[in-house]
């Protein structure tokens, strides 16, 4: 498609464009909600800042980690490369992508890390706002990938056929189905449910479970529909299939979890009322 | 009197000095890509190009800083009453810095060194 535009004379990549208009939509969205809420939007502004280093983080190290075996295998003939090769294959090859799922979890782990130490904002009102933000940036980021040609889909009769990409070549030629585009519009549409969600205060402090139900089963279909790379990490699943399972199982146990609590608090205090009326 | 005057000029200036630092770095970057065609020396390209690269990076860490200081700025200037000008000026500023910055060293400082170091090591 069009993996790089001119702008002002330089070269810039449209994925980190519209990354960047993501990145501003959400921040908008996320300040607004802050402020509607009576609290300082500033908080808001340097909580996204702490966000974006953590997904930034948390998505290049969870890449490196799917390479494993590629790093081992680049250690145990680490005598083969020069300096300079091993460096950049390391860095570069293994540790340079980005995985959503890691962006996601590096995202959590930083909110956490603000709310306990900056105590400026409450935890679940920012992991209520993140769990709005994060399918309506994804969106964005897909429509990036569309533009980039990473992240496509399986050979198909509907689809587009991309031509001349030096970027990713292997998209080149072959008709495939544009899977960024309808992730990208399912990422809208669960953007749109969680807001509904989140303006007639439903699931309130829960929003982010809400999104673990919903994403990691699209996610999980849409990756049969993808044709970027090897799909088989374990027991013929991608990672981002096992991860899916992971978030799902995950939302399932704390909503147990959760209404046990629940129930015995109501429990405790059924009894409590039944000892009062007795004396 | 303003209290937070002194916390806001911090972050405007941050804002300037992360916006200036990966312009700076671009001037040396055009030069040393002209004068590459002309000048023997490989070395001191490479040189230059990790020294634009090392700017743009410094100047993305200066507009996080930027960014969190002028909005603690800002924020303070809220909760005291008093006008808080400087501190958007300066948010507005870290924001352009760190984006400009960014895409410097991400798309073009990481692309040219990785492109002349690799040049450097095929020639041994």
């Amino acid at each position: 498609m069009y993996p790089i535009v001119e702008i002002f004379g330089k070269e810039i990549g449209t994925y980190g464009i519209c990354t960047l208009v993501g990145i501003f939509v959400c921040a908008f969205l996320s300040c607004y909600l802050v402020k509607k809420k009576g609290l300082y939007y500033e908080d808001m502004i340097i909580t996204i800042v702490y966000i974006l280093i953590g997904m930034f983080i948390g998505g290049h190290i969870l890449y490196g980690i799917t390479n494993i075996p590629h790093i081992i295998t680049l250690f145990q003939n680490i005598e083969k490369y020069t300096w300079w090769n091993f460096l950049k294959l390391l860095v570069v090859g293994y540790f340079g992508g980005m995985v959503f799922y890691g962006g996601l979890l590096g995202g959590i782990a930083a909110m956490a890390i603000v709310c306990k130490k900056g105590k400026n904002l409450p935890a679940n009102v920012v992991f209520d706002i993140y769990a709005i933000d994060i399918p309506l940036f994804h969106a964005f980021g897909r429509v990036g990938c569309f533009l980039g040609g990473c992240c496509y889909g399986i050979e198909s009769k509907f689809g587009f056929t991309v031509h001349n990409n030096q970027l990713n070549p292997a998209i080149n030629d072959v008709n495939r189905f544009p899977v960024q585009l309808v992730e990208s519009a399912c990422n809208l549409i669960i953007f749109l449910v969680i807001f509904m969600l989140y303006k007639k205060g439903k699931f309130q402090n829960r929003l982010l479970i809400v999104y673990f139900y919903i994403y990691p089963v699209v996610r999980f279909t849409l990756e049969f529909f993808r044709g970027d790379e090897i799909r088989g990490f374990l027991f013929g699943l991608s990672t981002s299939q096992i991860i899916s399972i992971l978030l799902f199982t995950f939302a399932v146990i704390f909503t147990i979890v959760d209404l046990n609590k629940k129930r015995s608090k109501g429990t405790d205090s059924n009894t409590g009322e039944i000892a009062e009326t007795a004396t | 009197m303003d209290t937070t005057k002194k916390q806001q000029q911090t972050g405007l200036i941050l804002g300037i000095v992360s916006l200036a630092l990966p312009i700076i770095a671009g001037i040396i970057s055009n030069a040393a890509t002209n004068s590459a065609s002309s000048a023997n020396s490989l070395g001191g390209l490479i040189f230059l190009l990790i020294v634009v690269t090392l700017i743009c990076l410094a100047a993305l860490i200066v507009g996080i800083i930027g960014i969190v200081k002028s909005s603690g700025a800002m924020k303070a200037a809220t909760a005291a009453g008093e006008k808080k000008v400087l501190g958007i000026v300066g948010l507005v500023l870290s924001i352009l810095g760190t984006v400009y910055s960014a895409f410097d060293f991400f798309f073009v400082g990481i692309c040219a060194t990785c492109t002349v170091c690799a040049l450097a090591a095929a020639m041994g």
